[in-house]
């Protein structure tokens, strides 16, 4: 039988936001654990996320870079 | 006192008839006395409220006062408030302390309210009795063995009893608008999006919906206008120009496109029901209003839609109690794992873990197209009718609930047809728009209450209809035995 | 009525596990019935065809609004730990993971 080898990569790579994903937290590297977590972050009872849209930027910009298609529409999906 | 509306006790605080602390004490001598017997409330917060009454006197005199300002209010337990225990109704947050203000708390605040406590409710909203919650159900002062409604039950069978003279509340599938008719006092829910999530702890993110429950609709437009607005918090906060829902209480409703769904009154409504309603409408049509037939022949899919919707949205927002930053921990855990299931099993009560898990298993792998995203094409099924038949009246009109209060422990083993008595209202959450319930009428000395529909952001066109209507009728001014 | 999904013990201790409930024995028979019914009352939805319609995500349709990627929170870490249920130098103690 032949076999054929195929090597995926999956990179994770921080974006350099000023701040966080989901609320206005600092995201200074090597700050002491939990300054830097907001009630958001800590996903209180009652907080609700906002969107960082310079995230948005960095992924279409990214996107563009590599010469991969921008979608004009783009949902949250939780995986469950 | 304690008889008085906002408006007039608004009043009565400006011409210096009583001072904010000597109101405060009033109320808080109510509650403290009446509150055993019908257990609206599950915390009491007298010194705070003294402290702010006091800064409200002080701010009433040197003239920077609101009308609002040294005004008693409860809140529902639902609504973060700072430094004080906010329970949700339930054994998970017996211990939680808020650490911030909720926005709605924060600008009723700013207005110089003055805090009373937390009103019970059915444990994380879920409910329409309140006879889930952890401590204890709360009861009708109409009739002290019947529900008072839910969730918000605590905050209407207070204002109810008048041992407040507003209370908050919070809308999914009706939790404002049905308490609000089987205690005969006045709620509304706003458009989704018109007042702040932020603070209000989530039950279902798309549903909820933040309101004021007061006994007339002046009184709603004036918590109304301080508790609405854009919130930079949450993104589903629409950013519209700040609105007046006071500016056209007494615009005439002559000439008014009032639609009634042949669905809202077919032969399984209670025939006493309807006749309330009926009269109800005929005094809209007196003061000047059209009643026009419509239809909304998929209403009947809003209870399945809702109830695959609510859990699973449910399922989501609740999986943050989990015993590791806040809240209860269950005793003794063995390993993560353990102190996960426990801490959950123990902490949550049985109608919330029949709603987490009907919503686990919805939105689980191989059932998520069958459910979820049928509930939400359903749900734009449900949307359009509405919004066709808004195109051709300007409000939809019905009854609240299928009758008046049942008694306690009626319906509590019986979800589904607990889950049916919200068939008038949760269609109304699915489709975001606004609505309000006012009393018209009673049925063996039970309040009935009548449900009125409007196009989004038509709060202030739903004020009006129900300012006249009061003005008109005095079903809103009866209290019950007992508590005048 | 369309087919009524029965759900059973196993379909029971599956669901809780996924929501990490722990359930009493004694309890499952009891809510594998709620849950049952409760899904036969959900079944209706099947009465209507839904192939071409668009879901309904938000009432009305509007877009999840975005904030500028700006710092604005401070350390409340004192104020957020000083009710949790168990903390040590700025961290939450929890039991450990299993192996």
């Amino acid at each position: 039988m032949q076999w054929e080898t195929v090597i995926g990569l999956e990179i994770h790579a921080q974006l350099a936001t000023r701040s966080k994903l989901f609320s206005g937290a600092a995201t200074t590297y090597g700050a002491e654990a939990n300054t830097q977590a907001c009630a958001v972050d800590l996903g209180l009872p009652g907080v609700l996320p906002v969107l960082n849209a310079g995230v948005i930027e960095m992924a279409i910009r990214f996107g563009l870079a590599i010469n991969a298609k921008i979608p004009p529409r783009s949902v949250f999906a939780r995986k469950n | 006192m304690h008889r008085k509306t906002l408006a007039a006790l608004a009043q009565a605080l400006r011409k210096k008839e009583i001072s904010s602390v000597e109101l405060t004490r009033l109320f808080l001598d109510r509650c403290q006395t009446r509150n055993p017997e019908l257990n609206c409330f599950i915390t009491l917060t007298p010194e705070l409220a003294l402290g702010q009454a006091q800064r409200a006197d002080a701010r009433i005199k040197s003239g920077s006062a609101t009308p609002l300002t040294g005004i008693p209010i409860a809140h529902k337990d639902i609504f973060c408030t700072m430094g004080v225990r906010t329970s949700c109704g339930s054994k998970m947050l017996d211990n939680f302390i808020a650490p911030y203000d909720a926005t709605v708390v924060a600008r009723l605040n700013a207005e110089g309210m003055v805090m009373l406590g937390k009103t019970n409710m059915d444990e994380f909203a879920m409910g329409s009795s309140n006879e889930t919650s952890y401590y204890q159900p709360v009861r009708n002062p109409w009739d002290v063995g019947r529900v008072p409604g839910g969730s918000s039950g605590g905050s209407a069978a207070a204002v109810a009893a008048r041992l407040t003279p507003a209370a908050t509340g919070t809308d999914t599938g009706g939790s404002i608008r049905q308490p609000a008719a089987l205690c005969g006092i006045t709620g509304i829910k706003p458009t989704y999006g018109c007042v702040s999530r932020y603070g209000m702890i989530a039950f279902a993110s798309s549903l909820d919906q933040g309101g004021p429950m007061t006994r007339t609709a002046e009184d709603a437009a004036m918590l109304l206008s301080a508790m609405a607005g854009f919130d930079e918090r949450d993104s589903t906060s629409v950013n519209n120009p700040p609105v007046d829902y006071s500016g056209k209480l007494n615009d005439s409703i002559a000439g008014l496109r009032i639609g009634l769904p042949q669905e809202y009154f077919d032969e399984r409504l209670n025939s006493e029901v309807s006749n309330v309603i009926h009269e109800a409408i005929k005094q809209l049509e007196n003061l000047g209003a059209k009643i026009k037939n419509v239809s909304l022949p998929n209403s009947r899919l809003s209870i399945p839609a809702y109830y695959v919707v609510a859990p699973a949205e449910c399922s989501s927002n609740l999986a943050r109690f989990d015993g590791v930053r806040f809240g209860y921990r269950c005793e003794n855990p063995q390993n993560l794992n353990d102190m996960y299931c426990r801490t959950r099993g123990e902490g949550f009560g049985r109608e919330v873990k029949r709603r987490i898990m009907i919503g686990t298993y919805v939105l689980s792998a191989g059932y998520y197209d069958a459910y979820y995203l049928k509930a939400q094409k359903i749900r734009r099924l449900i949307c359009d009718e509405f919004r066709k038949a808004l195109s051709e009246v300007d409000v939809i009109i019905g009854p609240t609930a299928p009758g008046p209060a049942f008694r306690l422990k009626e319906l509590i083993d019986d979800p589904i047809n607990m889950y049916l008595s919200d068939i008038y209202t949760v269609s109304v959450n699915l489709a975001g728009l606004p609505a309000i319930s006012l009393p018209a009428g009673m049925v063996n000395g039970l309040p009935i209450g009548m449900q009125i529909i409007g196009n989004y952001f038509s709060e202030a066109c739903l004020l009006n209809i129900a300012h006249r209507f009061q003005q008109a009728t005095d079903w809103h001014e009866r209290i019950p035995e007992g508590y005048n | 009525m369309g087919v009524c999904m029965a759900l059973d013990k196993k379909d029971i201790e599956k669901i809780a596990w996924l929501a990490r409930l722990a359930i009493n024995p004694g309890d499952v028979p009891g809510y594998a019935r709620d849950l049952s019914s409760i899904l036969g009352l959900v079944e209706q939805m099947k009465e209507v065809d839904t192939v071409n319609i668009e879901l309904l995500a938000h009432p009305l349709d509007l877009n999840a609004r975005t904030r500028e990627d700006v710092v604005t929170e401070t350390n409340q870490r004192e104020n957020f730990q000083q009710h949790a249920p168990a903390v040590a130098n700025g961290h939450y103690l929890v039991p450990k993971v299993i192996e």
